[in-house]
């Protein structure tokens, strides 16, 4: 609860300082808005534990497979 | 409109405290060992051709757009402008994770992992946002205290150091040359992005590179001194199982009752060195990417801000998964920083000559 309290008020102090909410209009606004939203939930998403489908362990480990795929295909 | 700027001091404080902001991606366990302060000072020399072509590519420039369209032509230095303000981006992010690991590790262990990084956002909404000039200020005053605290941190130190542990020097040749390859590209070439957007906005253009000079000079001595510190007072394989070395060698630190927890003045530094490289970071991404949306910068800011932290947040889940993927981050930089600013520079050199040609038929 103090998570969500917490990430709520930032999100409102940010909402207050950034202009670009207060100053567009129309569709622009609406996608600016969808962009803030999306934002807000990742952080509460975060604050839950989730973490994105290619988190840093499944890069980095596909990463180091490369050289072996490679040596693989003989270059 | 009057246009915002930097002066020299500030140039070289930034740049200063951005090299030193760099280092935390490195941590204890370098592929140098006991000679990491050997391969400081190697990359630190490598690094100087890599500087002359960056600085190569700002006599004249006032946007960032406009020293990548010099090199590439328009199209292409559009394209260059979207991969240099990604890299940007996600320089930013990664910067934010390792504050909040730090912070979350040492000091705030209460404290929920979002909370902080917004709070990191915060700070760097309102750095960007201040622009070069007001960050060249903050630099001015911010460089002076963080080079007392290392000073002080190396004095309180020496009585438990045993210099003994920097020997056998040179054990691996081939460990001290992929040492120097990280503290190459980890140190010192990340400061690509500071030298471009301050570079861009200094009001005394032949201060740029003396200031630069002095920056690498003042940044490989300062940490190859902490490094040799840190080995000093731990012996190697202590400063290897940490990820933040010189907040365990502070930790240590007994001052009397006079000086408590002496470790905060290392977390601060940390600290004020982070918000300046991820702040110049945020600030190089929105002045990049600006003209490739065809929006005023300050638009950018927030939208950079939070999804950098987002990012942060969502793809390193915890502080090992972080240091091992950092291992990599050599690799994952090598094109931007090592490998397109010399073609960058031998660009702009090949359109110069050919306009003078095409001036002089």
């Amino acid at each position: 609860m103090e998570v969500l309290l917490s990430v709520l008020l930032f999100y409102l102090f940010f909402a207050f300082l950034d202009q670009n909410l207060w100053k567009k209009k129309g569709k622009a606004l609406f996608w600016y808005g969808l962009f803030w939203l999306g934002n807000l939930g990742a952080t509460l998403a975060a604050a839950w534990g989730a973490h994105l489908p290619f988190p840093a362990q499944r890069v980095e480990a596909f990463l180091r497979a490369l050289p072996g795929l490679w040596r693989g295909a003989g270059v | 409109m009057k246009k915002a700027t930097v002066s020299g001091r500030g140039y070289f404080s930034l740049l200063v405290l951005s090299m030193l902001g760099s280092v935390s991606l490195i941590s204890g366990a370098s592929e140098g060992g006991r000679d990491t302060w050997i391969t400081i000072l190697l990359a630190a020399l490598l690094y100087l051709p890599l500087l002359f072509c960056t600085l190569s590519l700002l006599p004249g420039e006032r946007s960032v757009e406009g020293v990548f369209s010099r090199c590439a032509g328009k199209v292409a230095g559009r394209l260059f402008c979207l991969f240099y303000g990604l890299t940007a981006w996600y320089l930013a992010a990664v910067t934010t994770g390792v504050f909040v690991f730090f912070l979350s590790e040492t000091t705030l262990w209460a404290t929920p992992r979002p909370v902080l990084a917004l709070m990191m956002g915060c700070t760097l909404f309102f750095m960007a946002r201040a622009g070069c000039a007001a960050l060249g200020r903050t630099g001015e005053m911010l460089l002076p205290i963080v080079m007392a605290f290392v000073l002080l941190s190396m004095l309180v130190t020496l009585p438990q150091c045993d210099f003994r542990a920097l020997l056998p020097l040179q054990e691996k040749w081939n460990n001290l040359f992929q040492g120097t390859f990280t503290a190459l590209i980890l140190s010192f070439a990340e400061c690509f992005f500071p030298l471009i957007v301050l570079g861009v906005c200094l009001t005394e253009e032949p201060k740029r590179r003396k200031g630069a000079l002095g920056a690498v000079f003042l940044t490989a001595l300062t940490l190859c001194s902490v490094f040799i510190k840190n080995l000093a007072a731990l012996d190697y394989h202590a400063v290897s199982s940490y990820y933040f070395p010189s907040f365990a060698v502070a930790s240590l630190v007994s001052l009397g009752s006079f000086f408590q927890r002496f470790e905060i003045f290392v977390a601060v530094n940390f600290l004020f060195c982070q918000f300046c490289k991820a702040g110049l970071c945020i600030l190089f991404a929105q002045k990049a990417l600006a003209p490739v949306f065809s929006c005023r910068e300050k638009m950018l800011t927030m939208p950079l801000t939070l999804s950098a932290v987002n990012l942060a947040l969502l793809f390193f889940t915890s502080e090992m998964e972080l240091f091992t993927f950092l291992g990599l981050e050599k690799y994952i930089l090598a094109p931007a920083l090592l490998l397109f600013p010399p073609l960058l520079a031998l660009g702009r050199f090949w359109r110069s000559c050919r306009a003078s040609l095409q001036k002089k038929r």
